[in-house]
């Protein structure tokens, strides 16, 4: 499952995205890393997804949602801003 | 920079040249002690930065690079530092040019040449972001300041950082300033000279040796332990308002709807109110001060005299020429700095990204290219929305494909004049090459000389919407226009003065002497008809299209006063009435074309929207993206322009 699959409010946990290392490094810094759950709030323009990263929210355009693999993430497990330090 | 012995062996410069004598000469000061402002971006860096500095501080192309970097003079207790307002970065591993010369500026270069310390900003709303620039700038013996911004929106949103804490844990001085409000702001000084002469800091060491991606997990551990030991937070909604917000104007149909308005707003501020005010001051030049000027020539006994031409129609006429872009150019400063400074344009960079994306371009590259329908002149300026220098240059080459308003009044009376009631089609299709040729030079530029351009998936931190300030709007359009007259009023000035001294000065074998020369008769029409020639195989080498053509380099406002002039038949008060410039014209095409006026027009047009707009664009051209490349832009022009009125005007008459 990509993170592209997840529906709009939906909640997932990311896994070590497939792309270049240096974009792998930036994602990590904004904070989509592997073992973070966000919570993804709607699709954009483009085909591209709004996600909630702990306190800030991170556009990504569509090819970059699909190179994320992610788990189905437990939308009971608290509110993403709770779900660690970001 | 001063010189130091107790730092580590000099590292080579990587991404940027080494260019010390350049870049001290730059900074101003050879022995000042040098201060660096990092962070990433969106959190108030060069807010703080204009905080500090007031309005004694510059900015420009660091030497070598078409990187911005700001410069301005920090007040310490101990005396004046350089204070450096470096292009914002996520981290010291870049992802582009602007993140290449900050890395190379703190790192990569020689020890002594680096800033002697560097603050670091971070958003009290996001710290572990900030924080990772932090991280790495620990791993180094770097002096650091830690400042801690946006605490209004992060006590918003529930959360308050304790500053003590957050020091204690990452082992730099911090400091909680709110530089909107200039709120802290003077803590600032004492303790950057504190840490100044402080000993240099012992480097933290990290685990995981040279696996970047151990090392990169150490870092956000760190960050993690910081963020834990100095961020409280209350419960907060699931949902804000900005969330609400963002759904409205990033979702597909209502993102587009919405942008498309906001572009609305920004095209018709920049033309149709901006126009009034343009007329009044050209009117105010014109009139008035032109009339006084005159008189007061005429009161020395110099009033029929070359003098006066050179003071009125050379000198006033440039100055008041420059004068007409204030208005235009204050009012695309603001309009940018509200929109950046609201968080709105990073959502409409989310909205246009897969469109501009077809040419390689980022979204927000849209802005200026719809500005340019308006005037180039702002659009050129408005580039600097792009966090990418690559980005700016390729759409400030693109920014002169855009057809102005300038060139809408030629068209308009040369199709009335030629295509009767088809000229509105006519016209709509100059409006259509534009757009093609922005997109086809966009990709051939691409594909050629900017191939190295990398192609950055669009991942964007949103950041929090805020409401603007008019202070800092203010200040920020202030120091935007001061920029664009320093740079632009030397370029528009002299080259009126030159065209005035040109059509001043009789030919060698005419009547007349120094400033009393009809224009047919002047050095002016001499190179006309040098020029005239190379328009023959498109259809239109007179030497009045020509001579037009010349002055449309100027200004594009300037052509059809000069065909009036060079006819010598009043100018006419429409465009979409050109009386008898227009039967001028007919036999000017007519003749020139052998017979094939139409397709010889239509290569004009051509011309006409595909050459060099305007000086003063090659001015706003040369402020942001340099000499070289405005030489460069100018050339491809003349080029394309030429290029594509022979092909129209020798396929035209084949059919």
């Amino acid at each position: 499952m990509r993170l592209g699959d997840v529906p709009p409010g939906g909640y997932a946990l990311l896994e070590a995205p497939d792309v270049p290392t240096a974009m792998a490094r930036r994602l990590a810094e904004l904070g989509l890393r592997a073992g973070e759950r966000v919570q993804v709030m709607h699709r954009t323009a483009g085909g591209g997804r709004l996600l909630a990263v702990g306190d800030t929210r991170i556009a990504v355009d569509r090819q970059t949602a699909r190179a994320i693999p992610v788990r189905p993430g437990d939308a009971d497990a608290a509110d993403p801003s709770e779900a660690g330090p970001s | 920079m001063s010189a130091r012995a107790d730092r580590p062996a000099a590292r080579p410069a990587r991404s940027v040249p080494s260019c010390h004598s350049e870049a001290t000469a730059w900074v101003g000061t050879e022995d000042a002690p040098v201060v660096a402002l990092v962070g990433s971006p969106n959190v108030g860096k060069s807010t703080l930065y204009n905080a500090v500095t007031g309005l004694r501080r510059d900015v420009g192309n660091w030497p070598g690079t078409t990187v911005a970097v700001g410069r301005g003079v920090l007040r310490l207790p101990s005396g004046d530092a350089a204070l450096l307002d470096l292009p914002g970065a996520y981290s010291l591993d870049p992802l582009s040019p602007d993140e290449e010369l900050t890395r190379a500026l703190l790192v990569d270069q020689a020890a002594d040449e680096r800033p002697d310390v560097v603050v670091v900003t971070a958003s009290a709303a996001n710290l572990s972001r900030g924080l990772y620039l932090l991280a790495q700038l620990r791993e180094t013996d770097t002096r650091l300041v830690l400042v801690v911004t946006m605490s209004d929106i992060a006590a918003r949103r529930g959360l308050s950082v304790d500053v003590a804490a957050l020091a204690a844990t990452v082992g730099v001085p911090v400091l909680a300033i709110d530089p909107r409000r200039g709120e802290g702001v003077q803590g600032l000084a004492d303790v950057v000279d504190r840490v100044l002469h402080d000993r240099r800091p012992t480097p933290r060491t990290t685990c995981g040796g040279h696996d970047p991606l151990v090392v990169a997990d150490d870092r956000f551990t760190w960050i993690s332990t910081a963020v834990d030991a100095s961020v409280r937070r209350a419960a907060v909604g699931r949902t804000t308002w900005s969330d609400r917000f963002d759904r409205v104007v990033t979702a597909p149909f209502s993102g587009a709807a919405f942008f498309l308005a906001v572009m609305w707003a920004v095209f018709q501020l920049t033309t149709t109110v901006a126009a009034p005010l343009q007329e009044a001051l050209d009117a105010l030049v014109t009139g008035p001060i032109s009339a006084a000027a005159t008189w007061l020539l005429d009161a020395v006994g110099l009033g029929d005299t070359w003098v006066t031409g050179l003071v009125v129609d050379g000198l006033i006429a440039g100055v008041g020429m420059l004068l007409t872009f204030v208005p235009l150019m204050a009012i695309m400063f603001a309009l940018l700095s509200l929109l950046e400074d609201s968080g709105y344009m990073a959502r409409a960079a989310v909205v246009t990204d897969r469109l501009m994306r077809r040419i390689g371009l980022p979204g927000r590259a849209f802005l200026p290219l719809v500005v340019g329908f308006g005037c180039n002149v702002p659009a050129i300026s408005g580039t600097r929305v792009l966090p990418d220098a690559r980005h700016r240059l390729l759409t400030a080459l693109l920014v002169p494909f855009t057809s102005c308003t300038a060139r809408l009044t030629v068209y308009v009376l040369v199709a009335t004049t030629f295509f009767g009631s088809n000229a509105g089609t006519v016209v709509f299709a100059m409006y259509v090459l534009s757009i093609v040729l922005v997109v086809l030079v966009g990709l051939a530029m691409r594909s050629t000389l900017l191939r190295a351009m990398g192609d950055t998936p669009l991942v964007l931190d949103l950041p929090p919407y805020q409401l603007p300030l008019p202070r800092l709007i203010w200040a920020s359009t202030w120091s935007r226009l001061q920029g664009f007259l320093r740079t632009a009023s030397g370029i528009i000035v002299a080259t009126v003065v030159v065209v005035w001294a040109l059509s001043a000065t009789p030919a060698p074998s005419a009547q007349g002497s120094f400033g009393d020369v009809p224009v047919q008769d002047s050095v002016y029409a001499s190179v006309a008809q040098t020029v005239a020639p190379v328009f023959d195989p498109a259809g239109f080498g007179e030497w009045e299209t020509a001579s037009a053509l010349m002055v449309g380099f100027v200004a594009k406002e300037a052509v059809i006063s000069s065909w009036a002039q060079t006819y010598a038949i009043a100018e006419p008060a429409d465009a979409s009435e050109p009386g008898s410039l227009g039967d001028a014209l007919i036999v000017s095409f007519e003749e020139s074309s052998g017979g094939d006026p139409i397709p010889a027009v239509l290569a004009f047009l051509v011309f006409l929207l595909a050459y060099t707009p305007c000086v003063a664009t090659l001015a706003a051209q040369k402020r942001e993206i340099g000499t070289r490349w405005t030489v460069f832009g100018v050339g491809m022009q003349l080029v394309l322009a030429w290029t594509l009125a022979v092909a129209v005007f020798q396929v035209g008459r084949l059919l």
